[in-house]
């Protein structure tokens, strides 16, 4: 009887599961969305130990304020993730696969509001921000950027693949909304400032690779030329942190997901917006889910009937 | 078909059920984020608190004849101290921030104590201590605002009704706290 039904109603059987789910989902949503409602929003100054919520700027965390570049498009950023992804044909059917992905999710970056600043870190967050680049070519026709990044991550065996490649990033300066917890944390600036001291203390002991540094050639080492070394090391200490999947260390306080509270979410929208959205969500979830579980039910129940 | 009315009866009981756990949820949330801004508030004032001894020892040497001045500020630190309700709080806490006012006005005439270290840190430290604190009381009003909207909107409000949740004290700032602060300086003619 369930394999006849099985066979004959396999579709109704899944939206029956995807309506269930759709459900409980849309409460989950309606959940969230009376906690961004009902949460006020913190100063940096006043803020206090638990659950926050706060507006502000997200600036690069460097020494010399410069941000790091996002490695698809090289747009200055405090946060990015990229997605890369192949064409895969199956007879008439085709799907995108997953080829590389990447986030600086262990790279906190400063949330600044017009009383003072503190350190993010964004790992484990539910991060929710625009797409800012979308591009799909076969792969060995790539823009140079592009290509340059295949070619530096090993991805130039997917050149004869069409290839979907995709970029969300948190500029410097945009403004920025943060739900997460507020906590006491390991002492990451000074440890990131010691090993920022010592690359470049081994930097100026060798010879060859301060004469790389003058890049006017006129045999000395001047300011600009100094910044942009300070900052090609802190964004090598970025990638090196990136490669080892090592947690970022943290100043005296610092939001991030929280030990109890799991709720962390980080998004470039208006809290307007987000609730909007939030409460979009439930309600398609809550009724349409509803619906379609009743529905398919329904349905079920009259083949049951019919048949057996 | 009784299966599916069944089915539909259940689903539809659980789903406002959910619904209704979720309000409940929502506002012993609110409520308990009340109190917690609330004693967020208190950790701060505390800290205050045990500053203005010290700041009180340092002007001592210095202001001989504003003993008036820094008795104020005594007495009302022992009365914010004992204050118990959000209403003798906010009383007292502008007693105690229009006395501190007075005080550092009345110390701009004290070229000495101006210059000293500890006072100029302990000043320093204190007008910070008063920063953190109204953006804390801004969140505590803000807290208390959504809880006192949520417990009067349908459907919350019939959760709050059963769960008889009244409304709960914004702080307002005292008027002493509003007044401009009024500086007589007792030094001898």
């Amino acid at each position: 009887m369930f394999e006849q039904l099985f066979e004959d109603k396999f579709y109704t059987l899944a939206f029956l599961v995807i309506g269930v789910i759709g459900f409980f989902v849309g409460f989950m949503r309606l959940r969230r969305r009376r906690m961004v409602e009902n949460i006020p929003t913190s100063t940096v100054r006043g803020l206090a130990l638990g659950l926050v919520e706060l507006i502000g700027k997200a600036r690069a965390i460097s020494k010399t304020g410069a941000p790091f570049t996002s490695p698809l498009t090289g747009t200055p950023c405090t946060y990015y993730h990229f997605l890369i992804e192949r064409l895969v044909r199956s007879g008439r059917s085709s799907h995108w696969e997953k080829i590389a992905e990447g986030d600086s999710a262990d790279c906190p970056f400063w949330l600044i509001d017009d009383t003072g600043k503190i350190p993010v870190l964004p790992k484990g967050a539910e991060i929710d921000i625009k797409l800012k680049f979308q591009h799909r070519t076969r792969g060995r026709s790539a823009p140079p950027k592009l290509s340059e990044f295949m070619t530096k991550y090993n991805l130039m065996r997917y050149r004869n693949y069409i290839l979907s490649f995709k970029e969300w990033h948190i500029k410097n300066e945009q403004k920025i909304y943060v739900l997460g917890t507020a906590k006491k944390s390991h002492d990451f600036l000074n440890q990131h400032k010691k090993k920022l001291v010592k690359r470049l203390e081994e930097l100026k002991s060798d010879p060859l690779k301060m004469s790389k540094l003058d890049l006017n050639k006129d045999g000395r080492i001047d300011q600009q030329e100094w910044d942009l070394a300070i900052a090609k090391v802190e964004q090598e200490l970025l990638e090196e942190s990136l490669a080892g999947g090592q947690q970022a260390e943290s100043a005296d306080v610092i939001v991030a997901k929280g030990d109890v509270e799991k709720l962390f979410m980080i998004s470039d929208s208006s809290q307007k917006e987000l609730i909007s959205q939030l409460g979009f969500e439930a309600g398609l979830g809550i009724i349409g889910g509803g619906v379609l579980a009743l529905y398919t039910f329904w349905s079920l129940m009259r083949y049951i009937c019919l048949h057996f | 078909m009784v299966a599916f009315f069944l089915f539909a009866f259940v689903f539809i009981v659980i789903g406002v059920m959910l619904y209704f756990v979720a309000i409940y949820n929502g506002l012993i949330r609110l409520s308990r984020n009340i109190d917690k801004a609330w004693a967020n508030i208190d950790v701060l004032l505390k800290q205050r608190y045990d500053e203005i001894p010290k700041l009180i020892k340092v002007c001592e040497g210095y202001m001989q004849y504003e003993k008036a001045t820094l008795e104020k500020i005594t007495a009302a630190r022992t009365t914010c101290m004992q204050a118990r309700t959000v209403d003798q709080s906010s009383k007292a806490e502008g007693e105690l921030g229009k006395a501190l006012k007075t005080l550092f006005a009345v110390a701009e005439n004290y070229p000495d104590l101006k210059a000293n270290q500890n006072f100029m840190q302990l000043q320093q430290r204190i007008s910070y201590l008063e920063s953190q604190i109204a953006d804390r009381r801004e969140f505590y009003n803000d807290s208390v605002n959504s809880y006192n909207i949520r417990i009067h909107q349908i459907p919350d409000m019939f959760v709050a009704q059963m769960l008889k949740m009244a409304d709960k004290e914004l702080f307002k700032a005292a008027e002493e706290e509003k007044r401009d602060v009024d500086i007589k300086f007792n030094l001898p003619k």
